[in-house]
Protein backbone atom coordinates (compact mmCIF):
# COMPACT_ATOMS: atom_id res chain seq x y z
CA UNK A 1 0.00 0.00 0.00
CA UNK A 2 2.57 2.37 0.36
CA UNK A 3 4.17 1.80 -3.03
CA UNK A 4 0.35 2.78 -3.98
CA UNK A 5 0.69 6.13 -1.85
CA UNK A 6 4.46 6.81 -3.59
CA UNK A 7 2.80 6.02 -6.83
CA UNK A 8 -0.46 8.11 -6.36
CA UNK A 9 1.41 11.26 -5.74
CA UNK A 10 3.16 10.60 -9.21
CA UNK A 11 -0.38 10.45 -10.48
CA UNK A 12 1.01 7.20 -12.07
CA UNK A 13 -2.24 4.42 -10.98
CA UNK A 14 -5.37 4.00 -12.16
CA UNK A 15 -9.09 4.86 -10.67
CA UNK A 16 -9.71 1.77 -8.48
CA UNK A 17 -6.55 1.76 -6.82
CA UNK A 18 -6.39 5.82 -6.22
CA UNK A 19 -9.83 5.15 -5.12
CA UNK A 20 -8.38 1.77 -2.73
CA UNK A 21 -5.25 4.23 -1.88
CA UNK A 22 -7.21 7.26 -0.79
CA UNK A 23 -9.80 5.42 1.45
CA UNK A 24 -6.65 3.44 3.14
CA UNK A 25 -4.81 7.04 3.46
CA UNK A 26 -7.98 7.97 5.37
CA UNK A 27 -8.17 5.00 7.56
CA UNK A 28 -4.23 4.73 8.29
CA UNK A 29 -2.07 7.50 9.77
CA UNK A 30 1.23 5.82 9.18
CA UNK A 31 0.09 5.93 5.40
CA UNK A 32 -0.83 9.52 6.07
CA UNK A 33 2.62 9.79 7.62
CA UNK A 34 4.41 8.30 3.93
CA UNK A 35 1.86 10.85 1.91
CA UNK A 36 3.64 13.74 4.11
CA UNK A 37 7.09 12.48 4.06
CA UNK A 38 6.79 11.72 0.32
CA UNK A 39 5.76 14.83 -0.83
CA UNK A 40 8.02 16.75 1.91
CA UNK A 41 10.66 14.74 -0.11
CA UNK A 42 9.49 16.02 -3.59
CA UNK A 43 9.22 19.77 -2.50
CA UNK A 44 13.26 19.70 -1.02
CA UNK A 45 14.27 17.86 -4.39
CA UNK A 46 12.45 20.73 -6.55
CA UNK A 47 13.72 23.75 -4.21
CA UNK A 48 10.11 24.99 -5.22
CA UNK A 49 8.95 25.46 -1.12
CA UNK A 50 9.25 26.77 2.27
CA UNK A 51 10.44 23.66 3.48
CA UNK A 52 9.93 24.98 7.45
CA UNK A 53 6.19 25.68 7.03
CA UNK A 54 4.30 22.61 8.89
CA UNK A 55 0.39 23.68 9.42
CA UNK A 56 -0.99 20.65 8.67
CA UNK A 57 -1.80 19.79 12.30
CA UNK A 58 -3.32 23.48 13.14
CA UNK A 59 -5.74 23.25 9.95
CA UNK A 60 -6.88 19.97 11.20
CA UNK A 61 -7.71 20.89 14.10
CA UNK A 62 -9.03 24.33 13.06
CA UNK A 63 -11.34 22.12 10.79
CA UNK A 64 -12.59 19.37 13.68
CA UNK A 65 -14.46 22.46 14.66
CA UNK A 66 -15.50 23.66 10.94
CA UNK A 67 -19.06 22.57 10.40
CA UNK A 68 -18.90 19.70 7.20
CA UNK A 69 -18.74 21.62 3.94
CA UNK A 70 -21.37 19.58 1.89
CA UNK A 71 -21.11 20.75 -1.67
CA UNK A 72 -24.24 19.67 -4.06
CA UNK A 73 -22.68 16.63 -6.68
CA UNK A 74 -22.62 17.94 -9.86
CA UNK A 75 -25.44 17.23 -12.02
CA UNK A 76 -23.82 15.27 -14.98
CA UNK A 77 -25.15 16.17 -17.91
CA UNK A 78 -24.71 13.92 -21.01
CA UNK A 79 -22.15 14.61 -22.45
CA UNK A 80 -21.31 15.27 -26.47
CA UNK A 81 -19.80 12.22 -26.53
CA UNK A 82 -22.47 10.27 -24.98
CA UNK A 83 -25.17 11.84 -26.78
CA UNK A 84 -23.07 11.04 -30.06
CA UNK A 85 -23.00 7.44 -29.08
CA UNK A 86 -26.72 7.04 -27.91
CA UNK A 87 -27.30 8.50 -31.78
CA UNK A 88 -24.99 5.76 -33.13
CA UNK A 89 -26.25 3.12 -31.26
CA UNK A 90 -29.90 4.22 -32.01
CA UNK A 91 -29.27 4.49 -36.07
CA UNK A 92 -27.23 0.98 -36.07
CA UNK A 93 -30.67 -0.72 -34.55
CA UNK A 94 -32.83 1.29 -36.82
CA UNK A 95 -30.37 0.23 -39.94
CA UNK A 96 -30.62 -2.93 -38.66
CA UNK A 97 -34.29 -3.70 -38.31
CA UNK A 98 -35.06 -2.29 -41.84
CA UNK A 99 -31.78 -4.68 -42.79
CA UNK A 100 -33.43 -7.71 -41.98
CA UNK A 101 -37.01 -6.82 -43.14
CA UNK A 102 -35.35 -6.24 -46.41
CA UNK A 103 -33.64 -9.55 -46.19
CA UNK A 104 -36.91 -11.43 -44.73
CA UNK A 105 -38.49 -9.92 -48.29
CA UNK A 106 -35.45 -10.97 -50.81
CA UNK A 107 -35.74 -14.67 -49.17
CA UNK A 108 -38.96 -15.29 -49.70
CA UNK A 109 -39.99 -14.08 -52.63
CA UNK A 110 -42.52 -11.58 -51.35
CA UNK A 111 -43.19 -8.90 -49.36
CA UNK A 112 -43.53 -9.53 -45.72
CA UNK A 113 -46.91 -8.27 -44.44
CA UNK A 114 -46.27 -6.28 -41.15
CA UNK A 115 -49.79 -5.36 -40.79
CA UNK A 116 -52.83 -5.51 -43.14
CA UNK A 117 -55.19 -3.03 -43.94
CA UNK A 118 -58.86 -3.46 -42.61
CA UNK A 119 -61.65 -1.04 -43.81
CA UNK A 120 -63.00 1.50 -41.19
CA UNK A 121 -66.65 0.81 -40.77
CA UNK A 122 -68.39 4.00 -42.07
CA UNK A 123 -69.58 6.47 -39.98
CA UNK A 124 -73.03 5.77 -38.23
CA UNK A 125 -75.22 8.97 -38.37
CA UNK A 126 -76.10 10.23 -34.67
CA UNK A 127 -79.20 12.10 -35.74
CA UNK A 128 -81.88 10.73 -38.23
CA UNK A 129 -82.16 13.46 -41.26
CA UNK A 130 -85.76 13.65 -40.07
CA UNK A 131 -84.84 15.31 -36.75
CA UNK A 132 -82.93 18.25 -37.92
CA UNK A 133 -84.97 20.81 -40.16
CA UNK A 134 -81.69 22.81 -40.72
CA UNK A 135 -79.90 19.96 -42.45
CA UNK A 136 -83.18 18.82 -44.22
CA UNK A 137 -83.40 22.59 -45.90
CA UNK A 138 -79.74 22.84 -47.22
CA UNK A 139 -78.65 18.75 -48.15
CA UNK A 140 -78.60 19.61 -51.74
CA UNK A 141 -75.37 21.20 -50.37
CA UNK A 142 -74.05 18.32 -49.23
CA UNK A 143 -71.48 16.17 -50.98
CA UNK A 144 -71.75 13.38 -47.98
CA UNK A 145 -74.33 13.98 -45.92
CA UNK A 146 -73.62 11.45 -43.80
CA UNK A 147 -70.36 12.72 -42.67
CA UNK A 148 -71.93 16.62 -42.74
CA UNK A 149 -74.19 15.71 -40.16
CA UNK A 150 -71.50 14.22 -38.08
CA UNK A 151 -69.47 16.93 -38.49
CA UNK A 152 -72.30 20.06 -37.70
CA UNK A 153 -73.50 18.12 -34.53
CA UNK A 154 -70.50 18.45 -32.89
CA UNK A 155 -69.90 22.52 -33.39
CA UNK A 156 -72.33 25.36 -32.02
CA UNK A 157 -74.29 26.45 -33.93
CA UNK A 158 -74.78 30.70 -33.93
CA UNK B 1 -15.30 13.70 -13.11
CA UNK B 2 -11.90 12.19 -13.50
CA UNK B 3 -11.25 12.81 -17.43
CA UNK B 4 -8.60 10.15 -18.15
CA UNK B 5 -6.68 10.58 -20.62
CA UNK B 6 -5.44 7.60 -23.22
CA UNK B 7 -3.19 10.56 -24.69
CA UNK B 8 -1.88 13.18 -22.19
CA UNK B 9 1.08 15.20 -23.06
CA UNK B 10 3.39 14.83 -20.08
CA UNK B 11 5.98 17.65 -19.08
CA UNK B 12 8.74 15.77 -20.59
CA UNK B 13 6.93 16.26 -23.72
CA UNK B 14 6.10 12.87 -25.07
CA UNK B 15 2.84 11.39 -25.03
CA UNK B 16 1.54 8.97 -22.49
CA UNK B 17 -0.81 6.36 -24.18
CA UNK B 18 -2.11 3.30 -23.24
CA UNK B 19 -2.50 3.58 -19.70
CA UNK B 20 -5.78 5.16 -18.04
CA UNK B 21 -2.94 6.30 -15.16
CA UNK B 22 -4.96 9.55 -13.56
CA UNK B 23 -2.82 12.73 -13.59
CA UNK B 24 -2.23 15.03 -10.97
CA UNK B 25 -4.88 17.77 -11.28
CA UNK B 26 -7.33 14.37 -11.07
CA UNK B 27 -5.85 13.34 -8.30
CA UNK B 28 -6.33 16.76 -6.62
CA UNK B 29 -9.74 17.04 -8.27
CA UNK B 30 -10.60 13.54 -6.53
CA UNK B 31 -9.79 14.87 -2.83
CA UNK B 32 -11.64 17.81 -3.42
CA UNK B 33 -14.58 15.53 -4.25
CA UNK B 34 -14.35 13.39 -0.93
CA UNK B 35 -14.09 17.07 1.27
CA UNK B 36 -17.09 18.50 -1.01
CA UNK B 37 -18.84 14.94 0.18
CA UNK B 38 -17.92 15.93 3.89
CA UNK B 39 -14.24 13.75 4.12
CA UNK B 40 -12.59 16.22 6.26
CA UNK B 41 -9.11 13.87 6.15
CA UNK B 42 -9.20 14.48 1.78
CA UNK B 43 -8.65 18.22 2.52
CA UNK B 44 -5.70 17.02 4.69
CA UNK B 45 -4.27 15.43 2.24
CA UNK B 46 -4.17 18.41 -0.10
CA UNK B 47 -3.01 20.57 2.52
CA UNK B 48 -0.18 18.02 3.32
CA UNK B 49 0.65 18.28 -0.01
CA UNK B 50 0.40 21.89 -0.66
CA UNK B 51 1.03 24.17 2.66
CA UNK B 52 4.92 24.19 1.76
CA UNK B 53 4.17 25.75 -1.91
CA UNK B 54 1.96 28.11 -0.41
CA UNK B 55 3.92 28.95 2.31
CA UNK B 56 7.11 29.94 -0.07
CA UNK B 57 4.53 31.88 -2.24
CA UNK B 58 3.15 33.78 0.44
CA UNK B 59 7.20 34.00 2.14
CA UNK B 60 7.80 36.36 -0.88
CA UNK B 61 6.13 39.11 0.57
CA UNK B 62 5.06 38.27 4.25
CA UNK B 63 8.51 38.77 6.26
CA UNK B 64 7.97 37.37 9.55
CA UNK B 65 7.62 33.47 9.36
CA UNK B 66 5.17 32.81 11.86
CA UNK B 67 3.38 35.31 9.64
CA UNK B 68 3.68 33.72 7.02
CA UNK B 69 2.62 30.44 8.65
CA UNK B 70 -0.77 31.72 9.94
CA UNK B 71 -1.69 33.49 6.98
CA UNK B 72 -0.96 30.09 5.15
CA UNK B 73 -3.18 27.81 7.98
CA UNK B 74 -5.93 30.87 7.45
CA UNK B 75 -5.58 30.48 3.80
CA UNK B 76 -6.51 26.72 3.44
CA UNK B 77 -9.20 27.42 6.13
CA UNK B 78 -10.71 30.09 3.84
CA UNK B 79 -10.32 27.27 0.92
CA UNK B 80 -11.83 24.62 3.02
CA UNK B 81 -14.79 26.93 3.67
CA UNK B 82 -15.40 27.88 -0.18
CA UNK B 83 -14.87 24.42 -1.31
CA UNK B 84 -18.39 24.26 -2.32
CA UNK B 85 -18.08 26.69 -4.78
CA UNK B 86 -14.68 25.33 -5.86
CA UNK B 87 -16.17 23.51 -9.72
CA UNK B 88 -12.98 22.44 -10.98
CA UNK B 89 -12.87 24.70 -13.74
CA UNK B 90 -9.07 25.41 -12.82
CA UNK B 91 -6.92 23.61 -10.91
CA UNK B 92 -7.44 23.28 -7.20
CA UNK B 93 -3.89 24.97 -6.96
CA UNK B 94 -4.31 27.88 -8.37
CA UNK B 95 -7.46 28.44 -7.08
CA UNK B 96 -5.81 27.60 -3.46
CA UNK B 97 -2.94 30.00 -4.48
CA UNK B 98 -5.65 32.93 -5.76
CA UNK B 99 -7.11 32.53 -2.07
CA UNK B 100 -3.37 32.66 0.12
CA UNK B 101 -2.44 35.71 -2.46
CA UNK B 102 -5.89 37.68 -1.13
CA UNK B 103 -5.54 35.92 2.33
CA UNK B 104 -1.94 37.81 2.34
CA UNK B 105 -3.50 41.29 0.67
CA UNK B 106 -5.78 40.93 3.41
CA UNK B 107 -3.43 40.31 6.37
CA UNK B 108 -1.09 43.06 4.83
CA UNK B 109 -3.92 45.63 5.08
CA UNK B 110 -4.95 44.89 8.36
CA UNK B 111 -1.25 45.61 9.65
CA UNK B 112 -1.14 48.90 7.73
CA UNK B 113 1.71 47.69 5.61
CA UNK B 114 1.56 48.72 1.82
CA UNK B 115 1.48 45.50 -0.78
CA UNK B 116 5.13 44.83 -2.12
CA UNK B 117 3.13 42.83 -4.83
CA UNK B 118 2.83 44.67 -8.01
CA UNK B 119 4.56 42.50 -11.20
CA UNK B 120 2.80 38.93 -12.14
CA UNK B 121 3.96 35.69 -11.30
CA UNK B 122 2.55 32.65 -13.77
CA UNK B 123 1.84 29.41 -12.54
CA UNK B 124 2.39 26.33 -14.62
CA UNK B 125 -1.25 26.59 -15.70
CA UNK B 126 -0.12 29.68 -17.53
CA UNK B 127 -2.63 31.64 -14.67
CA UNK B 128 -0.75 34.70 -13.28
CA UNK B 129 -0.72 36.00 -9.97
CA UNK B 130 0.01 39.46 -8.39
CA UNK B 131 3.02 39.64 -6.97
CA UNK B 132 6.40 40.57 -6.90
CA UNK B 133 8.22 37.53 -8.36
CA UNK B 134 11.59 39.35 -8.12
CA UNK B 135 11.22 39.81 -4.32
CA UNK B 136 13.85 37.62 -2.53
CA UNK B 137 12.37 35.23 -0.05
CA UNK B 138 11.78 36.67 3.17
CA UNK B 139 12.99 33.76 5.45
CA UNK B 140 13.95 34.16 8.88
CA UNK B 141 17.54 32.79 10.30
CA UNK B 142 15.40 29.55 11.57
CA UNK B 143 13.15 28.75 8.69
CA UNK B 144 16.38 29.42 6.61
CA UNK B 145 18.40 27.12 8.76
CA UNK B 146 15.37 23.90 8.95
CA UNK B 147 15.15 24.56 5.02
CA UNK B 148 18.88 24.14 4.28
CA UNK B 149 19.00 21.20 6.62
CA UNK B 150 16.27 19.63 4.97
CA UNK B 151 17.21 20.06 1.67
CA UNK B 152 21.16 18.77 2.56
CA UNK B 153 19.91 15.69 4.09
CA UNK B 154 17.89 14.96 1.47
CA UNK B 155 20.14 15.38 -1.19
CA UNK B 156 22.75 13.41 0.85
CA UNK B 157 20.01 10.40 1.00
CA UNK B 158 20.23 10.77 -2.76
CA UNK B 159 23.87 10.55 -3.28
CA UNK B 160 23.75 7.39 -1.37
CA UNK B 161 20.81 5.82 -3.01
CA UNK B 162 22.05 2.67 -5.67
CA UNK B 163 22.67 4.14 -9.15
CA UNK B 164 18.89 3.04 -10.37
CA UNK B 165 17.11 4.35 -7.73
CA UNK B 166 18.81 7.47 -7.95
CA UNK B 167 18.20 8.15 -11.49
CA UNK B 168 14.76 6.63 -11.36
CA UNK B 169 13.35 9.46 -8.28
CA UNK B 170 15.70 12.46 -9.66
CA UNK B 171 14.23 11.83 -13.51
CA UNK B 172 10.59 11.71 -11.61
CA UNK B 173 11.06 14.72 -9.02
CA UNK B 174 13.47 17.00 -10.62
CA UNK B 175 13.10 16.23 -14.69
CA UNK B 176 9.43 15.55 -14.58
CA UNK B 177 9.27 12.28 -16.01
CA UNK B 178 6.41 9.60 -16.33
CA UNK B 179 6.96 6.40 -15.29
CA UNK B 180 6.92 5.35 -19.26
CA UNK B 181 9.29 7.95 -19.89
CA UNK B 182 11.84 6.92 -17.52
CA UNK B 183 11.27 3.33 -18.07
CA UNK B 184 12.13 4.28 -21.32
CA UNK B 185 15.32 5.91 -20.45
CA UNK B 186 16.33 3.17 -17.79
CA UNK B 187 15.07 0.55 -20.00
CA UNK B 188 13.03 -1.63 -18.19
CA UNK B 189 9.77 -2.12 -17.51
CA UNK B 190 6.87 0.68 -15.72
CA UNK B 191 6.72 -1.46 -13.00
CA UNK B 192 10.41 -1.72 -12.04
CA UNK B 193 10.36 2.49 -12.38
CA UNK B 194 7.83 2.57 -10.01
CA UNK B 195 9.08 -0.02 -7.40
CA UNK B 196 12.55 1.86 -7.97
CA UNK B 197 10.71 5.02 -7.08
CA UNK B 198 8.73 3.98 -3.95
CA UNK B 199 12.12 2.51 -2.78
CA UNK B 200 14.28 5.50 -3.56
CA UNK B 201 11.05 7.63 -0.92
CA UNK B 202 11.62 5.09 1.23
CA UNK B 203 15.45 5.23 1.67
CA UNK B 204 15.21 9.29 1.90
CA UNK B 205 12.68 9.54 4.32
CA UNK B 206 14.75 7.09 6.75
CA UNK B 207 17.59 9.07 6.60
CA UNK B 208 15.27 12.40 6.94
CA UNK B 209 13.13 11.00 9.71
CA UNK B 210 15.67 11.87 12.76
CA UNK B 211 15.39 15.50 10.89
CA UNK B 212 11.92 16.07 11.42
CA UNK B 213 11.53 14.50 14.97
CA UNK B 214 13.61 16.90 16.13
CA UNK B 215 12.42 19.47 14.49
CA UNK B 216 8.70 18.80 15.77
CA UNK B 217 9.91 18.34 19.19
CA UNK B 218 11.93 21.95 19.08
CA UNK B 219 8.44 23.42 16.57
CA UNK B 220 10.76 25.48 14.40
Amino acid sequence: MKESVSALMDGEIDEQEAARTLNALGRDPELKAKWDEYHLIGDALRNNALLSVDVAPSVSRKLEAEPTVLAPRPRRAFSSGKIATWALAASVSFAAVVAWQQLGRDSQGEPVVLAQAVPAPAARPLLNEADDPYLMAHQEFAAEPAVLKTSLQSEVRH
Amino acid sequence: MFANSNSEHTKGGQIREQYNDMSDRDIDQQLVERAQRGEKRAFDLLVAKYQRRLGRLLSRFIRDSADVEDVTQEAFVKAYRALPSFRGESAFYTWLYRIGINTAKNFLSANGRRHVLNSEVVDEDGESFDMASQVPDLNTPETELMNRQIVETVNAAVAQLPEELRTAISLREMDGLSYEEIARVMNCPIGTVRSRIFRAREAIATELRPLLDTAKNKRW
